[in-house]
């Protein structure tokens, strides 16, 4: 039966990630920004918190509270500070990767230590400089030896690339066309022969890396290999799945925090002749914006419900990408019109909203690579009707 | 009928276009990052007229037209939309303020030095005077200066008050103040280093290297000679300009769209997804189509406000949806080419994320102000 209230460990989960929120994200976020680098110290108290394994299970150092927790407290932490959200989601879905296509020893030997913060973070390997959203054209490989494997090959646009500990890279190990020769390995930050880049200098999440890494004769273990040879891309897509529904639920976070900034500043400032809040222009801003971010929030929470009920749920989750990331980044632009010179000023915090959510219509696949998926998984299912 | 520009006018684009690619594209990116101007950059805006568009030619300036400084506007903001919404702030409201109101011998130095790219003068007003119908205070105030003896503050005034988020008031050497008196609202030209002035600069969204400040002024003495204009008419004066400015940021929309338009539209047929160049896929098509459709419907706006402003026809309602429109349209358009570029969008390495900022910062709240405007102009004209 439908049931729109959350369950007690949801919202213990939620709340517990609004406080945090609160407590230790908001008062330094926008230092964060301002400093660049990588969010070391939010991101390491977000796992003492018990933030980095939010659906993954007890045994493994996670808190078990499911997809649908994860998305809330996702949203709960972005709506203070998207930079380090974005290494806490990466983190999770590293961590839930491993939970899921790990053999028993992956899974004990990285996830607890990826749930502790021991790895500062994880983090995920899989474009490259010519294959952004045509993932099938990869050219990394991994090559199989008497050792293991050795890895050749450049990756870009890694999040928390300068300082995670587990990255898991997706390499061909055969010459198979498109995404049938691609496997995924799990390779820890200090194997020799990989090289950090340099951080990208970005338009917004600033408290946040972004780097390429050169994988040049890097060795790793028969041990390294996740999941069955060949069967990289089906890893890449449940982690991408799982990714958007995360991705989602930050610019639903971004969104809700421009929009509460804008409403507080309507509500305190007089304005000339008539008081902000009485302008019916100021009115329909905020109406759509609450409009919009409650439909975002919906259609995310499905998909993360799905996830959760084992369903599948690729449409969903690229509906809930699209739809949220494109009306948060105009949840943002109106703010920005409602606060006019104040929106702009770095000081109110919108701004930096307007920048940060800015890359959410573009990573974990563009709104063009989810329109492509959506209207794909429509024409098939009424191809069959 | 003829939508062709004249001779003067494509010269003087080929002029500024050669400074845009060579001293200021290559660099726009930097000031930016740096939050700053080179000072030599002003002496070069001031020797290709850049910085007294429409002052006459006697008083030192180009003594263009509304076309053909919209035309230069919109090359300088294809590759530095910030610099070109100082450029155009200068112009179309500080300077212009000065040229309709400093009368006597400070008019010559003054005007001489704004022009020539010795300082830049800055628009000290509140954000509100933008508003129709506005009924705030200026938030400065201006007392007869009681203790100015016979000596040369004899008739000074001393000002007090504050402004929030005036563009440029960083970087400018001259500020125009207006304050609420006795005589009623009147204007000055003041020296941002005089004694009571200060200026707390404000990290903004974007057009970073444009200097927005918070103004403070604390018992500043300003001369009567610098008083622009009568007492009682800094309202009326103010409305007055903000026809030409609007025009003025309706140019820069268009140039941060065009630049923007230029940039994905190399970028698309260089990329390749999917096996070939992603400007041949619908989805990047649609975005290019659209892009260049809707800046040339702004641009065909822009330069017919321009027109009638240039043959003496009422041109503020044509001003306003000129500006309207196309600061919609390049913002949309910048977050296009964005998305074009995908991640490399994002980064700073391309232009085109700083091009976003900074149509976004120049889009401001006039998005609310000119359809009040808009509105009662239709009301005039279709109402009963």
């Amino acid at each position: 039966m439908i049931d729109w209230s959350p369950n007690d460990t949801q919202q213990e989960v939620a709340q517990h990630a609004r406080t945090f929120a609160a407590e230790v994200l908001a008062p330094r976020a926008a230092a964060l920004d301002r400093e660049g680098g990588f969010p070391r110290d939010t991101l390491a108290q977000a796992a003492q918190a018990g933030l980095c394994g939010i659906n993954i299970p007890r045994a493994l150092g996670g808190r078990e509270a499911g997809v649908v927790a994860y998305s809330l407290a996702i949203t709960e932490t972005a709506r203070a500070c998207a930079s380090t959200t974005v290494a806490l989601c990466v983190t999770n879905m590293v961590a839930e990767v491993v939970a899921h296509f790990g053999t028993e020893d992956q899974r004990t030997q990285w996830v607890p230590r990826l749930c502790r913060g021991e790895l500062r973070a994880g983090a995920f390997a899989l474009s490259e400089p010519g294959a952004g959203s045509d993932a099938g054209a990869m050219r990394t490989t991994a090559t199989r030896t008497d050792r293991g494997w050795v890895l050749e090959g450049s990756k870009l646009w890694i999040t928390s690339g300068t300082d995670a500990g587990l990255f898991v890279v997706w390499a061909r190990t055969s010459d198979t066309p498109g995404t049938g020769g691609i496997s995924a390995f799990l390779v820890p930050g200090d194997t020799p022969g990989l090289t950090r880049g340099k951080p990208e200098h970005k338009m917004g999440l600033s408290g946040s890396t972004t780097t390429a890494i050169d994988m040049s004769g890097c060795e790793v273990g028969p041990e390294a290999l996740l999941g069955q040879e060949g069967r990289g891309f089906p890893v890449a897509m449940m982690a991408l799945d799982g990714g958007r529904v995360g991705i989602a639920s930050q610019a639903l976070g971004i969104g809700l925090a421009a929009t509460e900034a804008a409403a507080r500043y309507v509500r305190v400032h007089e304005g000339p002749g008539p008081a902000w809040r009485e302008q019916q222009a100021v009115q329909w801003a905020l109406a759509d914006n609450a409009t919009d971010l409650d439909a975002a929030r919906l259609l995310t929470l499905r998909a993360a419900w799905l996830k959760e009920q084992g369903r599948t749920f690729s449409r969903e989750a690229s509906i809930a990408k699209v739809f949220s990331t494109e009306r948060a980044f105009a949840a943002c632009d109106r703010a920005l019109e409602i606060m006019g010179a104040a929106g702009t000023d770095e000081a109110e915090g919108v701004e930096r909203r307007y920048r940060d959510v800015r890359v959410s219509m573009i990573y974990e696949g563009t709104s063009e690579v989810q329109r492509i998926v959506i209207s794909r998984n429509i024409m098939w299912r009424f191809s069959k009707a | 009928m003829d939508f062709a520009l004249g001779e003067e006018e494509r010269l003087l684009r080929e002029t500024v276009r050669g400074l845009g690619q060579q001293t200021v594209g290559p660099h726009a990116g930097a000031w930016d990052e740096a939050r700053a101007l080179p000072q030599t950059l002003l002496g070069e805006l001031g020797g290709l007229g850049l910085l007294g568009l429409e002052v006459a030619e006697d008083e030192g300036g180009a003594g263009l037209g509304a076309v053909a400084a919209c035309v230069l506007c919109e090359e300088l903001a294809a590759v530095d939309g910030g610099l070109a919404q100082l450029v155009v702030a200068h112009n179309h409201l500080g300077l212009a303020h000065v040229g309709q109101g400093l009368q006597g011998p400070a008019r010559v130095s003054e005007l001489a030095a704004l022009v020539g790219g010795e300082r830049l003068v800055a628009w000290a007003l509140p954000e509100h005077v933008w508003m129709p119908d506005h009924e705030g205070t200026l938030g400065v105030t201006a007392r007869p200066h009681k203790d100015g003896g016979n000596g040369p503050d004899a008739d000074a005034w001393v000002l007090d008050g504050a402004v929030a988020h005036v563009l440029g008031a960083g970087v400018a050497g001259r500020l125009v103040i207006a304050a609420d008196s006795d005589d009623g609202p009147t204007a000055w030209l003041c020296d941002p280093k005089a004694q009571g002035v200060t200026r707390e600069s404000v990290r903004t969204l974007g057009a970073r290297a444009a200097g927005t400040a918070h103004v403070r002024l604390e018992g500043v003495v300003v001369p009567s000679t610098h008083r622009l204009a009568e007492p009682g008419s800094a309202r009326r004066d103010a409305a007055a300009l903000l026809p030409r400015a609007h025009l003025g940021m309706a140019a820069v929309a268009c140039g941060l769209a065009r630049g923007s338009l230029t940039t994905a539209t190399a970028y698309a047929q260089e990329r390749e997804q999917f096996g070939k160049p992603i400007a041949r896929h619908q989805a990047i098509q649609w975005k290019l189509a659209d892009m260049g459709t809707t800046l040339d419907a702004a641009w065909l706006l822009t330069m017919q406000a321009a027109w009638r402003c240039d043959t003496g026809r009422p041109y503020a309602t044509a001003a306003a949806r000129a500006r309207l429109y196309a600061a919609t349209v390049a913002t949309r358009a910048c977050s296009e080419a964005l998305q074009i570029h995908g991640g490399y969008g994002y980064t700073r390495e391309y232009p085109v994320e700083r091009a976003l900022r900074d149509a976004r910062h120049g889009q401001g709240r006039h998005g609310i102000a000119l359809r009040h405007a808009l509105c009662q102009a239709i009301v005039e004209r279709y109402g009963g």
